[in-house]
Order: C-alpha cells, then sequence, then structure tokens
C-alpha cells in the first residue's frame, strides 16, 4: 500500500511540476517518451495479432480526433457533438482522391484531407463562433448528421457503398499489412500532438484559453475574438481531417454506415472521460472507449450504455476526467501531512512585503 | 493625452454619461470619481471600445479611438483592468501576464507552430517582461499558480500587472482598490503611485472610494449622474462642496463597497 | 400546385410529431434552460414501454399508453432530480455533457433491455384516408396533428391561466421565488422534466409505427425536432408546434425534389436560422448570442 502511495505521490509531484507548461499538458517529457518507446514497440511484440493491431490503430487513430475535439472544447471552450463528421469529409476526401488519383504521393493526400476539412471547418466556425454553448450543440448535431447522409447520397463518394482504396505505397513499402498502418497512424498521431503542443504553448494557444475563459474581457488584450473562433473550429477541422486520412486507409472502405452519430458521442465522451484540456487524457480516453467497444461489442447496447454511464460518473465524480486523477490520489496521499502543517503553521499574511521606493523597478525598453 | 469630447451615452433611456469633456494628461495619474452609478465605468468602457456612445469624440494624440474595435485600443498603447477582475481562471498567473504581452506577436498560427525564431524571440520577451511586473507588484512567487486558486487580492494585483505588460502609455484602471482591506489599499496606492514615473504611463483611475483616489492622483475629476461637476487638483475636489453634496446625497463615501 | 398541396397535408403528420418532440423539449427548456440532448433516447422508452405493455403483456391500447406515459414522467422526473440538480449552477457546457451522457446511457440500455430488431406497432388510427377535394388525408396523420395543437392549447392554458402555471413561469424566470407562490422549486423542474418526457414520448409512441421501433427510434426525428425548436424559437410553445409543422412541411416538399438530401437540407435550415435570426419565429433574442 504505501508503494502504491509512493507512485501516486512520485508521479502528481512530476505533473505538477510540469504545471507551467500548457494547461493541463501535465506529464512530463521523460513520462510520455516512456509512452512513446512502448508504442514504438508495440508491434515488435504483438504484430502477429491481427485483430489486436487494428485495435491499437483504431485507438491511435480515434486518439487524434478525440484529441482534436478536445482542442475545441477543452482548450477553446466550444463544443461540438457532430465531430464524426469532420472524420468523414477527412476520410472521403482520401478515398476520392486515392480513386481518381491514384498516383499521388501519400502526404500530399493526408495533407488534402486535412486542408479540405478545415475549410469546412471554417465555414461552420463562422456562424458557429457567435452562438451559445446550447445552440452550437444543436448546428454541429446537425453537421454530424449531415455530412454522412450527403456521402449516402452522391455518386462521387459512392453512394451506399462507399469507396474502396486500394493499399498504400509508401517508397517501398506497401500498406497492405496491419503492422506499417500501425506506424503510419502513429507517426500522424504523435506529429499532430506535437502541433497541437507548440501551438498551445504559443500565442495562438494563449488565445484560444483567453476566449474560453474570459471571452469578453478578451478583446482588451487585442484578442480578436471571433477570429480566433473561427480559426479554432478550422484548426479542430483540420486535425480531424488528418484522423480521417489514418481513418480511411485502416479500414480500406470509406462508407456512411462507418460515420453515424455514435461515433461523434464516443469522441465527444473521449474527451469528458480523459479529462478536458489534456492532451494525454484524450489518447488515454480514446483508447480506454475503444477498448470498452470492442469488449462488449457481443451485446450491442452495453457499450453505448457503459459509455454514457462513464461520462455521468465522470461529471459527478471527477469532472477532470483520467486526467485529473494522479493530481486527485497525490491530494489523497498527502492529506494528513497537509492537514498537520496547516495545523502548525502562523496565519500567512496575504499581501507582499512593501518594497523600497527603486526595488524591482523594471527596466525600459 | 486623451481627450473626451461631448461624450454622451444611453441605456434604454437612461443616459449613463451625459457631455462629458474630459482631458486625460500624460505622466500623470488621472482620478475618475463620483457616487455608485454615475457614470465612471462607462466612460472607461468607452474609451476601451466596450461601449458605443451615441454622440461624442475620443481622441488619444488626435487618433478617434471611438472608430476602433475594441481588440484595436491596446495596439495603440492604451490597457485596462476590469471591475470584477477577469482572470483566465485555468491560467496561470505568467500567463495571464504573457496574454496581455501577445498582442505584439503578429505571428500566424503557422508560425506559432513552427516555434520561428521570431516566435520564439516573442516568448522570452514575453516571459522576461512578465518577470519583470512580478517583480514590480511584488507577487514572484505566485507566478506558477493557477489564476482561479489565487486570493482575492492576488487576482487584483495580477489584472493590475497584465495591464502594465506592454509597456502602456495609459492605463485605464476600474476601481482597483474595490474589496481590498485597509492595508492592501495603502500597498496598492504606494505601487501606483511609481507607475507613471518608473513606467512612464499615465494613469486613469475610477474610485467611487475618494480615499484613494484622492491619495495618489495629480488631477480629479468628480461624475454624478452622468454629468462631470467637478475637474480640479486633490484638494481643491475634496473642499468642493458640490462634490461633498454628491456622496453625501447619492451614494457611499470612503466605505468600501463590493 | 395539387401536389404541393398534398405534400402539405402529408407533411402535416410527422410535422405533428416533430412539433409534439419539439414542444416536449421546450418544456424542460423553459423552465431550466436545459437543452435535454436524451429526449429522444428517453422518449423511445416510453414507446417501449408502451409496446411492452400493450402487444406483449396484452393490456389494452389506452392502458398502455397511460402506463407508458406515466414512465416516461417518472424516467424524467428521475433524471432531473437525480442528475442535474447536481450539476446546477454548473456552466451550460456542463448540462450538455450530461444530457449527452444521458443519452447514450439511456439509448444503450434500452438495447440491452429490448433488443435491437425491430418492434411491430400499429397506428392508433386505423383506416383508410378520405379526401378533401384534390388532396388525400390520412385519418392518423390527422390525428397526430391535431393532437400536437390540442396539447399546445392544453399547455398554453396551464401556463397562463392556472396558478400552478403561473408559479411554473415564476420559478423559470427566478428560482428564489418558488417558496413565494408555495412551490418547492425542486419539484417544479422534475414537474418538467416529467411532462417534457412524457410528451416527446408521445411523439416517440405515434411515430413508432412509421420509423420502426428500436432504440434508436428518435436519432433522425430528433435532429428534426431540433430544427423545429430552432425556428419555432427556443422557449416558446406556439414557436415548437408552428416550426415542427413548418419542418414537417418542408421535408415533405423537399422529398418530393431531392428526397435524400432532407437531414442535409434540415440542418443547413438550422444553421441559416440560427445565423440570421438565432431566436427563430417566436423566441428571445437575448438568450442566444454570446
Amino acid at each position: 500500500m504505501s508503494g502504491v502511495r509512493a507512485v501516486a505521490q512520485s508521479l502528481a509531484r512530476r505533473a505538477r511540476s510540469g504545471a507551467a507548461a500548457p494547461a493541463g499538458s501535465r506529464l512530463p517529457a521523460a513520462a510520455g517518451l516512456v509512452v512513446l518507446a512502448a508504442a514504438l514497440a508495440f508491434p515488435l511484440v504483438e504484430g502477429g495479432n491481427l485483430s489486436l493491431m487494428g485495435l491499437a490503430t483504431e485507438a491511435l487513430t480515434y486518439g487524434l480526433a478525440t484529441l482534436s475535439l478536445n482542442l475545441l472544447m477543452g482548450y477553446g471552450g466550444q463544443v461540438s457533438v457532430g465531430h464524426g463528421g469532420f472524420l468523414a469529409v477527412g476520410a472521403y476526401t482520401t478515398a476520392i482522391l486515392m480513386t481518381h488519383y491514384g498516383s499521388l504521393p501519400f502526404i500530399v493526400v493526408l495533407l488534402a484531407a486535412g486542408l479540405v476539412t478545415g475549410v469546412l471547418g471554417f465555414l461552420l466556425g463562422l456562424p458557429a463562433g457567435r452562438l451559445r454553448s446550447h445552440y452550437l450543440a444543436v448546428a454541429t448535431l446537425g453537421f454530424g448528421f449531415a455530412v454522412p447522409q450527403i456521402a449516402l447520397n452522391l455518386n462521387i463518394t459512392g453512394g451506399y457503398t462507399g469507396l474502396t482504396i486500394a493499399p498504400v505505397q509508401l517508397g517501398s513499402v506497401t500498406l497492405n499489412n496491419p503492422v506499417p498502418v500501425y506506424y503510419l497512424a502513429l507517426a500522424v498521431l504523435v506529429v499532430s500532438a506535437a502541433a497541437i503542443r507548440s501551438i498551445l504553448s504559443s500565442p495562438t494557444g494563449r488565445r484560444f484559453m483567453a476566449v474560453r475563459d474570459g471571452e469578453d474581457t478578451a478583446p482588451a488584450m487585442g484578442i480578436n475574438t471571433r477570429r480566433t473562433k473561427v480559426l479554432l473550429f478550422t484548426l479542430s477541422a483540420f486535425f480531424c481531417g488528418l484522423a480521417g486520412y489514418v481513418f480511411a486507409l485502416y479500414n480500406g472502405i470509406v462508407e456512411p454506415a462507418s460515420f453515424d452519430f455514435s461515433l461523434s458521442l464516443l469522441f465527444f465522451a473521449a474527451v469528458v472521460v480523459g479529462g478536458m484540456a489534456s492532451i494525454w487524457g484524450s489518447l488515454v480516453g480514446a483508447a480506454l472507449l475503444v477498448v470498452v467497444q470492442q469488449q462488449s461489442a457481443a451485446v450491442q447496447g452495453y457499450s453505448e450504455a457503459i459509455v454514457g454511464l462513464a461520462v455521468i460518473l465522470v461529471l459527478l465524480l471527477l469532472p477532470g476526467g483520467l486526467a485529473a486523477l494522479p493530481r486527485q490520489l497525490y491530494d489523497l496521499a498527502t492529506r494528513g501531512r497537509r492537514r498537520a502543517a496547516l495545523a502548525a503553521a502562523p496565519a500567512a499574511p496575504k499581501l507582499p512585503p512593501a518594497p523600497s521606493p527603486s526595488a524591482g523597478a523594471p527596466r525600459e525598453g | 493625452m486623451l481627450q473626451i469630447e461631448d461624450l454622451s451615452l444611453s441605456f434604454g433611456g437612461v443616459k449613463a454619461i451625459d457631455d462629458l469633456h474630459l482631458a486625460v494628461p500624460d505622466g500623470i495619474i488621472t482620478a475618475l470619481i463620483g457616487p455608485n452609478g454615475a457614470g465612471k465605468t462607462s466612460v472607461l468602457n468607452v474609451i476601451s471600445g466596450f461601449y458605443r456612445p451615441q454622440q461624442g469624440r475620443v481622441l488619444y494624440d488626435g487618433l478617434d479611438l471611438l472608430s476602433l474595435p475594441p481588440y484595436q485600443v491596446i495596439q495603440h498603447g492604451i490597457t485596462r483592468s476590469f471591475q470584477n477582475v477577469a482572470l483566465f481562471g485555468r491560467l496561470s498567473v505568467i500567463d495571464n501576464l504573457i496574454v496581455g504581452f501577445d498582442h505584439r506577436s503578429h505571428a500566424g498560427v503557422l508560425r506559432n507552430m513552427l516555434r520561428t525564431p521570431a516566435v520564439r524571440g516573442h516568448e522570452r520577451a514575453a516571459r522576461r517582461r512578465a518577470h519583470e511586473v512580478l517583480e514590480f507588484l511584488g507577487i514572484t512567487a505566485i507566478a506558477r499558480r493557477r489564476a482561479d486558486e489565487l486570493g482575492f487580492g492576488e487576482r487584483k494585483l495580477v489584472d493590475l500587472g497584465r495591464a502594465l505588460m506592454p509597456r502602456p502609455r495609459l492605463v485605464l484602471l476600474d476601481e482597483p482598490a474595490a474589496g481590498l482591506m485597509e492595508a492592501q489599499r495603502a500597498w496598492l496606492a504606494r505601487v501606483l503611485s511609481r507607475v507613471p514615473g518608473e513606467l512612464d504611463a499615465a494613469v486613469l483611475v475610477i474610485d467611487h472610494d475618494m480615499g484613494l483616489a484622492l491619495g495618489v492622483s495629480q488631477r480629479v475629476a468628480v461624475m454624478d449622474f452622468g454629468h462631470k461637476i467637478a475637474d480640479a487638483t486633490p484638494d481643491e475636489v475634496r473642499t468642493d462642496p458640490l462634490v461633498i453634496a454628491a456622496y453625501l446625497g447619492g451614494g457611499s463615501s470612503g466605505a468600501a463597497q463590493d | 400546385m395539387t401536389v404541393f398541396l398534398q405534400d402539405v397535408v402529408s407533411g402535416l403528420g410527422f410535422g405533428g410529431i416533430y412539433a409534439l418532440a419539439a414542444l416536449g423539449l421546450t418544456i424542460i427548456f423553459k423552465t431550466s434552460n436545459v437543452v435535454n440532448f436524451a429526449f429522444g433516447a428517453m422518449a423511445t422508452v416510453v414507446a417501449m414501454l408502451v409496446w411492452t405493455a400493450h402487444v406483449s403483456l396484452g393490456l389494452p391500447a389506452a392502458l398502455a399508453w397511460v402506463l407508458g406515459i406515466l414512465g416516461g414522467g417518472v424516467l424524467g422526473a428521475a433524471a432531473d432530480l437525480g442528475l442535474m440538480r447536481r450539476v446546477e449552477g454548473a456552466p451550460p457546457l456542463v448540462s450538455i455533457v450530461m444530457t449527452v451522457g444521458l443519452l447514450l446511457a439511456v439509448e444503450g440500455l434500452t438495447g440491452v433491455i429490448w433488443g435491437y430488431s425491430p418492434k411491430g406497432i400499429s397506428n392508433v388510427i386505423t383506416g383508410r384516408s378520405f379526401a378533401i377535394g384534390p388532396v388525400s388525408v390520412d385519418r392518423n396523420n390527422l390525428f397526430i396533428a391535431a393532437l400536437a395543437v390540442v396539447i399546445t392549447y392544453g399547455l398554453h392554458l396551464f401556463y397562463e391561466r392556472t396558478r400552478l402555471g403561473l408559479a411554473v413561469r415564476a420559478v423559470a424566470e427566478d428560482g428564489e421565488i418558488a417558496p413565494l407562490m408555495g412551490v418547492s422549486r425542486k419539484w417544479v423542474l422534475a414537474l418538467s422534466w416529467a411532462v417534457g418526457v412524457a410528451v416527446t414520448g408521445a411523439a416517440a409512441t405515434l411515430a413508432a409505427p412509421s420509423l420502426g421501433l428500436q432504440p434508436n427510434l428518435m436519432d433522425n426525428a430528433a435532429v428534426y425536432a431540433f430544427a423545429a425548436a430552432v425556428l419555432g424559437g427556443l422557449g416558446s410553445f406556439l414557436g415548437a408546434v408552428v416550426g415542427g409543422f413548418a419542418v414537417g412541411i418542408i421535408s415533405d416538399v423537399i422529398a418530393g425534389y431531392a428526397s435524400t438530401f432532407q437531414l442535409a437540407l434540415v440542418f443547413a435550415l438550422i444553421v441559416v436560422v440560427l445565423y440570421l435570426r438565432p431566436q427563430g419565429l417566436f423566441g428571445r433574442a437575448a438568450q442566444v448570442r454570446q
């Protein structure tokens, strides 16, 4: 028991020391590298297990989609109950390009998937930025329903049967084997996560969070709220489009039935369960829900019910999601020690001491 | 120098500001006081672009501020604090401060993502400046704390600090002392009085409490029911019968509200 | 022209269903300011209960309906008392997340309990359509439309003319006032949820014969109902019913020309309305824009 406590304490201590980093990405670099190494080594151990590889790839893809939604909701303060629509746009763009322009290099198709989806995000973001959360949720709900239906009815998207994709050629490697597809998914995810992290610790990211936390006061700091929200939607859609590319690749077929409402709800639930405004929370949340879905696939409805209950429980008991767990464990573990310290210390003054007139005077220029 | 001319602002029939003329000179602290509801905060909201007046002009060194959307006001060296201390709750203190400096970076999302040298330079400058401001205010200890975990007094200081970040030429302070205890007010007064000299910025302080405002300012304007009823030195205002009548007749004076 | 008229009349059937569903949504929104994203799933439970009582247990239809509606009311009240009370005061996003979680949980449990194969349930009113001039009117559709109008009027009377209705309206404006009106805020909210779910449940049960009685019965219809509520103005009963009929007619007319793009066009309608006139036809502007 004390071993668990020690681990929890050290985990939480390390997590807290990263608090100055973008709000939410509390896992320091070392732990991240360990996870990355494990992810890289994974196929070496389990490469032969086709269904497990497929599951892992799905976890990576949904992880990226969830991350893109978390960017919108957790870091940007907006809401979307229809992100499956963006995934669909990315997947269909991929499929259409590969069907008609099969010789395009994969990176071009990947970026095209992202950009086309990004444009749609831009278009949705224009009116969306003006709406309060309930109305925004309704609008995105409609979007999530509309996209698959449009795909169902257009010729170019292959209608009901959808489009199939021939395995991709990456140099000398043909991606007709789950292992290379897994690595491609991992690469796209890692690069995207790094890009998102970079954005979040830059003025752009801070603008998103400022609008989230104080939309009315943000203009006083030079923030064009409207523009910021449109950019937020565009970026979120872009990264979801990239996930759509990978989705198309490992499924081999893109059809409207894959993008039904429950997919959007899955991403939404993953953001909540994993923890808003937490990069690794989204990845863990998505992975968890993918596993839940798979395990309860036998009896339809169980996974939906479990996911729904998980969302409700998280809201009631652990609002910060799984990402908040290390901190909660740490607080729990040190409760006794902190209570003692509080009793012993004198009441601390709330004021900083008065400086002398010349102390701390900032330099000019 | 900020110049307000013929300013009038109404909200559905209620005149919040009535034909106001006011000059806010450079290099000093100007106070705008008056009982609750006198229209002081509205003046500040008009200057910073949050309200649009029905009539009047607001010029800053000749520039028509009213033609600007609120998010461009800061580009001309005018910053403000907020009465209800609206910090960005889930950001750290240092990030809150840096947001006040970010408008200087004109890099787009792509450059921000790629961390170009210019972007990295901005981040360094922002952090440096944030530490300067933290030192000036004496609150370096709370730099990494999350804003919504701070005590009220600390939040007020961060709000002030955020307004000081971009080396503004004019700082608009909306009831900076509201809710503070006596010792904290004295502290705030000391900090404020250093701003024109050490930070080379003019200050316009709004307050309904005469004590702090008259103590730090060199020039005082008094409003009541949207009109300006006095515009003189602190000593003159202190003994002005009109001012005294306004405070006795209307809102509170001397007592901390909030 | 006849075709158009026929479309209008045919659209009244589903229009009535959307109107009822939107009404249920509005009842909850009006009092608790919450958009219940689980409203479709909860309504489906009502339909399932009616089926169980009538088809599975052989109870007379009227009794089955009563049981179903009551069950729905209990479900709604339970959801409000058990869950929504705990997160009140939190920002709107939290209530959205909660109701979405409810949507998943309820729909999933419906599937677990009742299974996924569509169940047979018949229309309330059977019988041949009759003709009014060149237009043929389906009796069941007429019944649904009339029911929607009657319920709306009943709600209107309740809210405007009864003491309890006045109390409910007062609580919607300002919860603190409840004790002065002699009611408990907690129970007023629970009642709104109960009635809201019940009314939407009626819509689901009426729609079940055409849409097929399975757990995702109301998924698509929910989008139409949302469109109806948005078009009519969230928070307005008249808006809900007018919006419902409008959406029903519009989608029927669309079906004549571009039958398979209905959802997409309804979505476009939602976005356009929210962009141009967010308060819809009869709603209040203040609540919509940020």
